[in-house]
């Protein structure tokens, strides 16, 4: 069994201040402090981005008490700075979300929906960032994705292609800052 | 790219376990409904019961050795069309699962408690399905695994500074 202490004290960790999430995750935190494999642990694989394998772990939790078998709770995504770490090892959580909002399907909107927002919220020391971030996918193509809005610009395999779809987005021409 | 060892097999059985459990549930209410309670009509009930109980169990059994299958396997190198092929088995898979737990949820209490404990069990493994194949469908797609790269840089960053 290895230990984990989860922080979800950092300030960029937001979710909905109810009490009975907050009891949760302060449940989940005691759990995870005997072993981080409980409660539905998954490391959340991350192809093509080696730097991160690894070091996104995430957990599902319901609310304390809760006997029905159908109430499906909460997900929480955690950032892990050293999975190698002595234990115990730390994960900052930086996602939450209720399960009961989460449509049928179609995961990965729903799960990039929530990114955006967890992005457009956070605050930290301002740091220059080109405005577009690329990285190259399974089959060799480019994917270009807005760093102010988050929205995908396109995926290609041709530099025209790409260069174009830059030039027409609309963030073109703004600068680009974490937001303050 | 080892494929062969996506545990594939293992979650198409415990798919055609968790139909006949269902199955199984399904059963059990229509014997509970019967308007008299009959000697009979009691000792049939207890016996699906039991059978249901037995068949909830296996199950859940099973299921964790998948899941253990699952959470330790690194799913970063392997093809997307692979992914989202177990994905929707999963899906399938959860689909069936959430099926049976409604349809057990309706249950009295009084018969429920035959099998309350596998169905505690069931529930959260059928969330932890569920979390793994959205993991899978996340990672065969290319802009929530960007988002996620992008989160977990700034993340990150804005950490090592406030440490720093």
């Amino acid at each position: 069994m290895a230990t984990c202490n989860l922080d979800i004290d950092h300030p960029n960790f937001r979710y909905p201040q109810t009490p009975s999430l907050l009891e949760g995750l302060k449940t989940l935190r005691n759990l995870l402090a005997q072993d981080y494999k409980l409660s539905g642990w998954v490391n959340h694989p991350m192809p093509r981005f080696p730097k991160f394998q690894n070091k996104v772990w995430k957990w599902d939790f319901r609310p304390i008490g809760e006997r029905a078998s159908t109430r499906k709770g909460w997900r929480l995504y955690a950032w892990v700075p050293d999975p190698k770490a002595p234990e115990p090892i730390l994960a900052i959580a930086f996602l939450c979300y209720d399960k009961d909002e989460t449509p049928k399907g179609d995961h990965p909107s729903y799960l990039a929906a929530e990114l955006k927002r967890f992005l457009s919220s956070i605050r930290g020391p301002e740091v220059e960032e080109p405005l577009f971030r690329e990285h190259i996918n399974e089959v060799g193509q480019t994917v270009c994705v807005c760093n102010l809005c988050w929205a995908l610009v396109i995926i290609s395999d041709d530099t025209e292609v790409i260069e174009k779809a830059k030039t027409a987005h609309p963030c073109r021409g703004t600068q680009l800052l974490f937001p303050d | 790219m080892a494929t062969m060892a996506l545990p594939i097999g293992q979650i198409g059985n415990v798919i055609v376990q968790a139909e006949a459990a269902r199955a199984e549930t399904q059963r059990v209410a229509v014997a509970s409904e019967y308007g008299q309670a009959t000697f009979v009509t009691v000792l049939g009930v207890l016996v699906k019961s039991l059978a249901l109980r037995r068949q909830l169990s296996r199950l859940v059994a099973e299921q964790t050795k998948v899941l253990k299958v699952l959470v330790e396997r690194d799913f970063s190198h392997i093809a997307s069309r692979n992914l989202l092929d177990m994905a929707s088995r999963i899906d399938d898979l959860v689909a069936k699962e959430r099926g049976l737990l409604h349809e057990a949820d309706r249950f009295d209490v009084t018969v429920r408690v035959w099998w309350d404990a596998s169905l505690k069990l069931l529930a959260d493994q059928t969330e932890h399905f569920d979390s793994i194949s959205e993991s899978l469908h996340a990672a065969a797609d290319d802009h929530a695994t960007a988002l996620m790269a992008v989160a977990v840089s700034r993340f990150s960053t804005i950490y090592d500074q406030v440490m720093r």
